[in-house]
């Protein structure tokens, strides 16, 4: 197997909470690997700590404790002066395309920057021509270089983004929900792109999303998080076809495929994702979890393999216990139809 | 007679450019549609095709300059266009009502969730303060807010997302509306929180045979909580029908394209077309305006497309709605 190019090791990120002496548990120890030619997908929902991580391995965060390692150099703490120089293998796409360009510059100057940082001895038309190859490469008409940004549509945009994030060769490529703002047929385009691109050049791609199916289309490996933690990590296929954390099976069984035709076997969980502020003690998933006992309050669960390559952070799998398909009843359903009866016409279904 | 009948309406921004020269864009190009008692219809398209603006027309929010030119919205056998706003105000708030996009700017930031549910029912009712109070706190608790009676004391930045869009299904369910317009309910929304507030919408639809259209481009959404759905194109209503037919039969190519980029339809055919951009709306296209991106556009297509019924209450605007499809995809090969 190959070298990874990015390793994370027990990553821990906390914050200053808002009143004195509070703590925001952002990302409470989380581990994986990132080989060259591979996309591992974050998924979890707001508040898991996605955009945390991936803020945390390009360094636009420093760590609380834990390990970045990035080629043979570990970047957890080093400093801004060293850390440079790296910055143009780590290179990282945010979300929202029109925050993140200056829109005084024109477009072609914006990639021309990134062009002219990382490659210094280049001569002005050598640039130019570098610009307009980059443009090419991410399939953006040439006449957009002499425009501004506000005359680009999101896609174009966010085009305009990913060609900056290639403009230094980069080696890993950060993706923040590039493509949740975007209209789903432009999403397309983006997808198709970010395929190609890692076929040519073997960049690996972190790729976070909140957007289930757009992250089984792209990755290899997913990791799914709930507050801070990695709850399941496998091969694409495997964590899709079969989850074994109670978090993930009703994460994915939430997701509404756009077909009206497929069957939903839902799980709807009750409440919502605690604030990060106070920890529960012992899994994080507990305090919502149908099929939560005694010892998941205790301490955290350790990752047990399921499949090949297939963990999940359960005290359940060792028995086989897992499937909240089988909680017991009254914890199984949030039913808000017959609660809305009860409650507000007084009768009882 | 249906509950919400929007018959041919033209929503256009009219303004004026630097040289004082009349600027009109075409925003909504004849949309029409209805909506039945306890039926939830769904609304989709691409940013800027007129999703919101059809809703906004309909309420009657719409600001200069913004203006509805031609057409009717009738709602319950009432014409709403040019009615007076004080006519306007004793339909909107009660009877037809709207949840709007992003909760927790929609509230009222200065007053209590409580005071915010009491002022909602005592503009519109005569009712007491203490029955005010006491059917909000009913309201949240049916929306499933746990804890309602706190709960009507909080102010709204001490919510959460998904609690702030309870809220305001509260605030739009507490007078008994007969239609209910959801502008993109669920963005924004965690996935599990999404799926509590879109069962408790259907369950309300369901129990008080009330109508409801939501407004969305999650096509995930329409496919399992929608009966029929609309697809908007610049401004026009290109197919609609019963929800599997059209997912099944798409008979216009705009709709196949919108399908086929769906990120499962994709791992299962490729990629297929990339869309483009969307038509200029101060200078729309002759003729039908989805020619410049459409694979199958032909010289018959300069002329305005009619709308075709295709059978079973699903129509498309297209010249071609009869055409086999799988010709026309290049997606599907």
């Amino acid at each position: 197997m190959t070298k990874p190019v990015l390793e994370v090791r027990d990553l821990v990120k906390h914050f200053p909470g808002n009143n004195p002496g509070e703590t925001i548990h952002a990302v409470n120890g989380v581990s994986f690997d990132l080989r060259p030619g591979e996309t591992v997908g974050l998924v979890g929902e707001s508040g898991s700590g996605k955009s945390t991580i991936g803020r945390s391995v390009v360094r636009l965060n420093r760590p609380t404790s834990g390990l970045v390692r990035f080629g043979d150099r570990d970047i957890t703490n080093i400093g801004e002066r060293e850390m440079r120089p790296l910055r143009k293998e780590l290179q990282i796409v945010f979300q929202d395309p029109y925050s993140t360009l200056n829109p005084r510059m024109k477009v072609g100057n914006l990639i021309g920057e990134l062009v002219k940082l990382h490659h210094r001895d280049l001569t002005p038309a050598q640039r130019r021509e570098q610009v307009t190859a980059l443009a090419a490469r991410v399939h953006l008409n040439a006449d957009l270089l002499t425009r501004f940004p506000n005359e680009l549509s999101g896609g174009q945009l966010q085009r305009v983004c990913i060609a900056r994030a290639l403009a230094p060769n980069p080696k890993v490529i950060v993706l923040d929900e590039p493509t949740s703002s975007l209209d789903l047929s432009v999403r397309a385009g983006i997808l198709e792109l970010l395929g190609e691109l890692q076929r040519d050049t073997g960049v690996a791609m972190l790729f976070i999303s909140h957007d289930l199916e757009t992250v089984q289309l792209v990755s290899h490996r997913i990791l799914v998080l709930y507050l801070g933690s990695v709850v399941e990590s496998g091969p694409s296929d495997s964590v899709f076809a079969h989850q074994a954390h109670p978090y993930a099976q009703a994460l994915l069984s939430a997701d509404l495929p756009p077909d009206p035709d497929v069957e939903l076997d839902r799980f709807v969980l009750q409440g919502e994702v605690p604030g990060p502020v106070h920890l529960p003690p012992g899994c994080p998933f507990a305090p919502r979890c149908p099929l939560a006992r005694q010892d998941c309050t205790t301490a955290k669960p350790a990752a047990t393999q399921v499949g090949p390559n297939h963990f999940a952070a359960c005290v359940r799998v060792a028995d086989g216990t897992n499937d909240i398909r089988k909680a017991p009843p009254q914890a199984v359903q949030t039913d808000l139809h017959g609660q809305y009866q009860q409650e507000f016409l007084g009768r009882t279904t | 007679m249906s509950l919400l009948e929007v018959n041919d309406l033209h929503t256009h921004f009219i303004s004026h450019d630097l040289n004082n020269r009349l600027r009109v864009a075409k925003a909504l190009n004849g949309v029409s549609f209805s909506v039945d008692e306890g039926e939830i219809i769904g609304v989709v398209g691409e940013t800027g095709a007129g999703k919101s603006l059809t809703a906004m027309s309909v309420m009657g929010l719409l600001q200069p300059p913004a203006r509805i030119v031609s057409g009717s919205v009738r709602f319950a056998g009432k014409e709403l266009v040019g009615l007076p706003v004080e006519s306007l105000n004793r339909i909107r708030g009660t009877e037809l009502t709207m949840i709007v996009q992003s909760p927790l700017t929609s509230l009222d930031p200065l007053s209590r969730v409580g005071k915010q549910l009491v002022r909602a029912q005592r503009e519109h009712r005569d009712v007491s303060r203490e029955e005010a109070w006491k059917a909000g706190v009913q309201m949240l608790a049916t929306v499933g807010i746990p804890d309602a009676e706190r709960r009507m004391r909080a102010w709204p930045h001490e919510l959460s997302g998904g609690m702030a869009q309870r809220v305001l299904i509260a605030m739009a369910l507490i007078n008994g509306p007969r239609l209910i317009i959801a502008d993109e309910p669920t963005t924004g929304l965690d996935v599990t929180v999404q799926a509590q507030i879109l069962d408790l919408l259907r369950g309300l639809v369901r129990d008080r045979g009330m109508g409801a259209m939501i407004i969305t481009h999650d096509l995930g959404v329409v496919a399992h909580y929608c009966t029929r759905m609309c697809v908007m194109f610049a401004g026009s209503i290109v197919e609609a029908g019963p929800v599997r037919q059209v997912f099944n039969d798409a008979r216009h190519p705009y709709t196949r394209a919108l399908i086929s980029s769906t990120p499962k339809r994709i791992a299962e055919r490729g990629f297929g077309q990339v869309g483009g951009p969307p038509p200029n709306l101060y200078d729309l296209p002759v003729g039908c305006h989805y020619r410049d991106r459409c694979v199958m556009a032909e010289e018959a297509c300069r002329t305005a497309p009619p709308r075709k019924d295709v059978g079973g209450d699903h129509v498309a605007q297209c010249h071609f709605a009869e055409r086999q499809p799988e010709m026309a995809t290049g997606a599907r090969t």
